[in-house]
């Protein structure tokens, strides 16, 4: 079988490192990328099978009217407005409500860090991959 | 009603039309200062939030046998290096209400001491390797320009004069470009000595050299790349190197950025 590949998108990813570690040691590839623009144009290049994208984060070159607030929100609707996209979780430390459930209403699993264990986000992430959740 | 009362009521009534504008100018202005304020508190919760995650997680992966020794070592490396960033962002945060008033150097707890500028700078780089490693930065100390200056000290109270380095690097991490060296020379002076910090990465204004000091004040390219941020460094930096009777400025070049630190030497 393939190695499933696994797209981060995260400007500061030294912060997520941890989570990078476990997707190697799990036996996934990993790609990252350190903005939206980035992270669109992986994703068009095709073989990403789960995308995990922060918020806040550069634009890129592809998104200039994008604010760098929301420049995730941006691509995760770019991927959804195209139809045919590998699952996304959002992984960010935003706690507006307003915007979870927006992107809840739009199939996007929304993991807080700090909140969410690291074992959880990581089932959360190869359930999606899967479409089988362990609960531990 | 005779004519002079009728003249009083229109005067009235055009100071109530003032008023009624002055209410909604400064309704205005105080929900900017809460939109701001709470911006502001966000940006510190995003910034404290994220490293203390960061090593939670960590942890988490240690217990993990699946994942290799090697990597273990880099993520308890990684752990150590972002209590350091931590702590020093806590500091950041603590300072400014101190910095705020015109304090002079005998108004701090801590007293002035001796620092072997190279000693310091060699800790602060290995800080902050870690956090450079994840976009290929490399953080050098270029130890002969320290040789050639008889490795100079400073009188400085090391405390806070380590917070200014640290300000620098966590900036020149932050903004330089993947791929880049980060450069820690030597300048000197008939009066002055100190350290240098250059980076390649987004430039800055010719118009802009004064304002980033400024406090709360960041670079709109600055707060393209990296949204998070309270503007607070820079500011603390340069009041901290005021307060020591230096100074703290920028040479840009293009892509390269050299903040320069200068203290006074020590006389005698």
């Amino acid at each position: 079988m393939n190695k499933k590949t696994i797209l981060f998108a995260d400007d500061e990813l030294h912060y997520i490192e941890a989570l990078i570690a476990v997707a190697e040691a799990e036996g996934y590839n990993v790609k990252t990328c350190r903005n939206a623009t980035d992270a669109l144009r992986i994703v068009a290049g095709g073989g990403i099978d789960c995308v995990v994208i922060d918020i806040m984060m550069d634009p890129g070159p592809d998104l200039p009217k994008v604010e760098p607030h929301s420049a995730g929100l941006a691509a995760i609707d770019r991927l959804i407005s195209k139809g045919d996209h590998p699952p996304i979780i959002c992984l960010s430390v935003i706690s507006d409500q307003k915007i979870i459930n927006a992107l809840k209403k739009k199939g996007v699993l929304y993991l807080r860090k700090g909140e969410t264990s690291l074992k959880k986000a990581w089932d959360i992430i190869q359930s999606k991959i899967t479409g089988i959740y362990h609960a531990r | 009603m005779d004519q002079q009362s009728a003249k009083e009521i229109d005067t009235l009534r055009a100071e109530i039309v003032q008023l009624q504008e002055r209410v909604r100018t400064l309704d205005a202005a105080s929900k900017e200062a809460e939109r701001a304020k709470t911006e502001y508190v966000q940006n510190i919760a995003h910034q404290l939030a994220a490293p203390i995650n960061a090593i939670k997680m960590n942890i988490e992966t240690l217990t993990n046998p699946k994942v290799s020794l090697e990597r273990k070592q880099v993520l308890l490396r990684s752990i150590y290096s972002q209590g350091t960033i931590l702590a020093h962002l806590i500091k950041n945060f603590s300072l400014m209400s101190h910095l705020e008033a015109d304090h002079e150097l005998t108004g701090f707890r801590e007293q002035p001491e001796d620092v072997d500028l190279y000693r310091l700078c060699v800790n602060l780089s290995n800080d902050f390797q870690p956090v450079g490693k994840y976009k290929d930065q490399a953080i050098y100390v270029e130890e002969s320009e320290y040789k050639i200056a008889g490795f100079p000290t400073v009188f400085v109270i090391k405390n806070l004069f380590t917070q200014v380095i640290y300000n620098l690097l966590e900036n020149a991490t932050k903004y330089a470009d993947a791929n880049t060296r980060i450069v820690i020379g030597l300048r000197t002076s008939a009066q002055m000595v100190g350290p240098t910090i250059k980076s390649l990465g987004i430039p800055i204004p010719k118009e802009a050299i004064t304002r980033i000091f400024e406090r709360g004040v960041r670079g709109d390219s600055a707060r393209k790349l990296h949204p998070a941020g309270t503007g607070f460094g820079l500011y603390i930096a340069k009041r901290i190197m005021e307060i020591h009777g230096g100074s703290l400025t920028v040479e840009p070049s293009g892509k390269s950025s050299t903040f320069i630190v200068l203290c006074p030497k020590k006389k005698g």
